[in-house]
């Protein structure tokens, strides 16, 4: 019951953005869109920063400018639907279930986040 | 709908509704049986019933152990024993073989360390794992704030590490803090915006 809740909402809120970065450039000066809070107060680039951009370029076919803008887009995308998949929809006892849920892929997860945070600020990607 | 059977001061109830648990009123010493179990567990080792346990867990009181030995050998092996459900049989609970066993066996899983060899035993009687929320984690320090972030994928690590380790009640807490923190990355993130955006100005 709550589970179908989260995948309805999910899938809503994930088709809706996807229409938003499609129609809007997050690019253009004019158009309101979120900014990254920690890019703004520091100056560091997080590993989500680029992500609205990317977005836009990539669903209008430009695959190298969404690569420009965050180089980690399609691993975070993949990633991110597979952890969503395996945690919500994938049977208990499946192979990529038990894989989502395993202690490593965490730990994984959360080094090639901070790496590509670290090795972003310094190689200025 | 999960139904689960109980059986608590020498009489089995089921199949309940986990709201119907509630208000039936779950004793700490009660045994559990739902589907796919193998066998009947000490409610403490279900999550979702353990919840609902109304009075205060013993700790380790050696009064206890009498209690199941003498009077449920009595009572309950017969109401175990009639067609309690005729037309679910497929569902029935198995009957309960030897109770004066399980409290022994109750006793030994309290412990972290002791549970490692029942599991290897009954792999299908492990409690479901509570949900890690990595993705959510991942996807609101990427969206929102990364160093709250970071908070809610670390307790997330911890859910799958403890229920590991065989302590199924830290998982259920971690599970529970790692979605707060992602809530409050979330909210965060929202109620940051127009500041930031004040800020660009």
């Amino acid at each position: 019951m709550r589970r179908t809740l989260v995948i309805g909402v999910t899938l809503v809120v994930a088709v809706s953005v996807a229409v938003i970065y499609y129609m809007f450039d997050p690019s253009d000066s004019n158009m309101w869109f979120p900014r990254c809070t920690l890019y703004t107060l520091t100056g560091i680039r997080c590993p989500g920063c680029g992500l609205q951009r990317a977005a836009h370029s990539l669903f209008h076919g430009d695959v190298t400018g969404a690569l420009h803008y965050n180089a980690l887009l399609p691993v975070l995308v993949v990633g991110l639907v597979l952890l969503a998949v395996g945690e919500l929809v994938a049977p208990p006892q499946s192979r990529l279930a038990r894989i989502v849920r395993h202690p490593v892929t965490a730990i994984i997860a959360l080094t090639v986040l901070l790496a590509w945070t670290v090795a972003r600020n310094l190689l200025d990607v | 709908m999960q139904q689960f059977w109980i059986n608590q001061d020498g009489v089995q109830h089921g199949p309940l509704s986990l709201d119907e648990l509630k208000t039936l009123g779950v004793h700490a010493d009660a045994y559990v049986w739902c589907t796919g179990m193998p066998d009947w567990l000490p409610v403490s080792q279900v999550p979702e019933v353990a919840a609902l346990i109304v009075e205060p867990q013993p700790e380790s009181e050696p009064t206890i152990e009498p209690q199941p030995e003498s009077e449920p050998t009595d009572e309950s092996q017969p109401a175990a024993r009639q067609p309690a459900e005729p037309d679910v049989p497929a569902v029935a609970p198995p009957v309960i073989p030897d109770v004066p066993e399980q409290p022994q066996r109750f006793e030994q899983t309290r412990f972290g360390s002791q549970t490692a060899p029942q599991q290897t035993q009954h792999p299908a009687a492990l409690p479901p794992m509570p949900p890690t929320n990595l993705a959510w984690a991942i996807g609101a320090m990427l969206l929102c704030c990364v160093p709250l972030g970071i908070v809610a994928i670390i307790y997330s690590t911890k859910v799958s590490t403890s229920y590991y380790n065989g302590d199924f009640e830290a998982a259920e807490h971690y599970s529970e803090v790692s979605a707060w923190w992602c809530i409050a990355t979330i909210v965060l993130g929202i109620i940051s915006q127009p500041f930031v955006s004040l800020l660009m100005m």
